[in-house]
């Protein structure tokens, strides 16, 4: 099989048709194209198997989770405790946006659920305290990154599940790049805020302002240690970790704080169903893409392209670095990780990297992809938040993304980034 | 035709302005206006049958989960089949709530391409676009009936159920995909003949939260 499907899914793609069928149309037309007629069932059996996928169920619980937090207003309670944290720090909502972001991603999975529901508070607030619109813009697209970099995380569901590897162990790799990069966005709009002279909070919030804000915040803080605690000390997998995580949100806004009723519910249900159903076909369909490509070779002429530059582990990495950088400007992450991860991850491992370590380097990369143009999840989200274009957020965003990506690059190369915790929580 | 949900009986109503329309000899333009509004109200029924269903099947999956969580822990009896059920019940959640989706928009393109086209050439994108995603989807309804009927004698490993049950969930998802795309493309074919009739798509994430 030639490389036409590749192609073909690249053509299909740019000329709108929406990725989950360009993914299914490509391997059909290079299979009817080739008079394999015969494999076309199989696209259709290997959508089907694709999803009939217990790991998967944690998709649809951690955005049933997210979607709670958002509607019964807990992503406000983070917003006010971060204030109380960092509030006075010259560029001080910059500051709790990014904050809000790092407490949110303990409970969300997913870059975009964080994008719409801290910016839709985030970015009027800051246009409301003297923050160009853009600029506000700029910080939630930024921190959205972190959202499935610190666990729960969508994406590393996936790729566990593609890829053979311990969720609760990826869970544990991701804690410490997470919040290495919202420190790092942190750093980057104190040196803004100050050439800028951006506001800050006229008073220091007290120890016990922090206190009260804290204990409005608690409860919902509590999901990421149910979540994190219950997988990594054994009491559930990640699905059911999911499962209580969505029960916990919703007792929590329904019956605790009171913040939803149960008539909201059946809309927030079925958004988490159709966006879930969305992400899961997109599974799906890019589990019969990858599986033509393996058909096609891809996997084996790449490896051996990649091993005809260099042998060297670490400039391989360099270039698989640029590589995903390069996919994530044109391809969300989950499709990427289904299609690219069985390609590249197992000749990294054959070269001594350790498979979480790699795994933590695509998914930061990637998900460092839904921010960078033209197509970019967390943009476009940020784009219809704010009425502004793609291109000015992401001009503005440019001083974040170096940062961003200098951080991929520094998980690759100081392996003890990653490694550190789940070595020390016995997955490596 | 736009006033036609104000009639008493909204099918009826529409007949008669077809008829009317037909007679001024715009016959093509609202015999297909005809078609996509027949389409969109079977497609309304389905899709709100969907919903429920969705929502129902999310609440059953998440009540399972919860329940061997507990069972296992508090009664220390763990459920043998929650796994099993549970995926096939989100194997039925996802294909059902694939069309919806679709209408929401949550199904993630690249715009680039719509955003520069005005008029006619728009409407001549949407038609390729849903085109493609009709012949996918019909393809899967072939295969995946196929699929379905052959797995009919197949037994599911923890309770007495034909595997077919939950095949099914593909031909079915995947033909109400079909039906909203045609819907869509009715639409797409009467902005070719006169742009100011179709429905321009291009709202830019209309629904932020929905897009995984």
């Amino acid at each position: 099989m030639t490389l036409l499907f590749f192609w073909v899914f690249l053509g299909v793609m740019a000329l709108g048709v929406p990725i989950v069928f360009s993914l299914g149309i490509a391997p059909m037309v290079s299979f009817i194209a080739e008079g394999k007629e015969l494999f076309l069932k199989m696209i259709v059996q290997r959508t089907f198997a694709g999803i009939n996928q217990f790991p998967l169920m944690a998709i649809p619980f951690f955005i049933l989770a997210g979607e709670l937090m958002n509607r019964g207003g807990i992503t406000q309670s983070l917003v006010a405790f971060a204030n109380a944290l960092v509030g006075h720090l010259r560029g001080g909502l910059a500051h709790v946006n990014i904050v809000t972001s790092m407490l949110f991603a303990g409970i969300s999975g997913s870059a975009v659920a964080d994008t719409s529901g801290v910016g839709s508070i985030m970015i009027p607030a800051m246009e409301k305290d003297g923050y160009s619109r853009k600029f506000a813009a700029a910080v939630t697209a930024a921190s959205s990154v972190i959202g499935p970099i610190i666990p729960p995380s969508i994406i590393m569901v996936i790729y566990a599940f593609m890829m053979n590897v311990s969720v609760a162990g990826l869970f544990a790799a991701g804690v410490v790049p997470g919040l290495l990069v919202g420190f790092a966005l942190m750093g980057v709009t104190a040196i803004i805020s100050k050439r800028r002279n951006y506001p800050k909070a006229t008073e220091r919030a007290s120890v016990k302002r922090i206190a009260e804000a804290g204990g409005q915040a608690i409860l919902p803080l509590l999901t990421p240690v149910i979540i994190l605690g219950g997988i990594i000390g054994g009491v559930f997998t990640p699905t059911e970790a999911a499962s209580v995580a969505a029960i916990y949100a919703l007792i929590l806004s329904v019956f605790i704080l009171r913040t939803l009723t149960v008539r909201e519910l059946p809309q927030i249900f079925m958004r988490a169903a159709v966006s879930s159903g969305a992400i899961l076909l997109v599974v799906g369909t890019a589990t019969a893409f990858a599986w033509a490509a393996t058909l096609s070779q891809i996997p084996v002429q790449l490896s051996t392209l990649l091993f005809s530059i260099t042998d060297d582990p670490y400039l391989l990495l360099f270039l698989i670095n640029v590589l995903l950088l390069i996919v994530g400007m044109f391809l969300d992450a989950g499709p990427a990780i289904l299609i690219l991860g069985p390609i590249l991850a197992p000749t990294m491992i054959g070269l001594g990297i350790d498979p979480l370590h790699f795994a933590i380097i695509m998914c930061v990369n990637l998900t460092v992809g839904l921010a960078t143009p033209p197509m970019g999840l967390i943009l476009f989200v940020a784009s219809s938040l704010t009425r502004l274009s793609v291109e000015v957020i992401a001009k503005e965003m440019l001083p974040f993304l170096i940062v961003e990506i200098a951080i991929i690059f520094l998980i690759t190369y100081v392996p003890v980034i990653t490694m550190g915790l789940p070595r020390l929580l016995g997955f490596a | 035709m736009r006033d036609m949900r104000m009639c008493q009986e909204p099918i009826i109503g529409g007949i008669a302005e077809w008829c009317v329309q037909a007679k001024r000899g715009q016959f093509m333009a609202s015999a297909i206006e005809m078609l996509e509004f027949l389409v969109g109200r079977l497609n309304g029924l389905l899709l709100s049958l969907c919903k429920g269903a969705a929502v129902v099947l999310l609440a059953i999956m998440l009540g399972i989960i919860v329940a061997a969580v507990f069972f296992r822990y508090a009664l220390s009896d763990a459920i043998p089949w929650s796994e099993e059920i549970a995926k096939f019940v989100m194997v039925w959640m996802t294909f059902i709530a694939v069309p919806v989706g679709l209408k929401l928009g949550a199904h993630i393109a690249i715009d680039a391409l719509a955003n520069r086209l005005r008029g006619r050439l728009y409407f001549l994108l949407q038609i390729w676009i849903f085109s493609a995603v009709i012949v996918l989807m019909l393809m899967f309804v072939d295969a995946a009936s196929f699929l379905a009927w052959n797995a009919r004698i197949q037994r599911a490993s923890t309770i007495d159920v034909s595997i077919l049950y939950v095949y099914a969930a593909m031909p079915i998802g995947c033909a109400i995909t079909a039906l909203v795309s045609f819907e869509f493309w009715l639409n797409a074919v009467k902005g070719l003949i006169d742009p100011s009739r179709g429905t321009d798509r291009r709202v830019d994430v209309a629904d932020p939260g929905l897009i995984g």
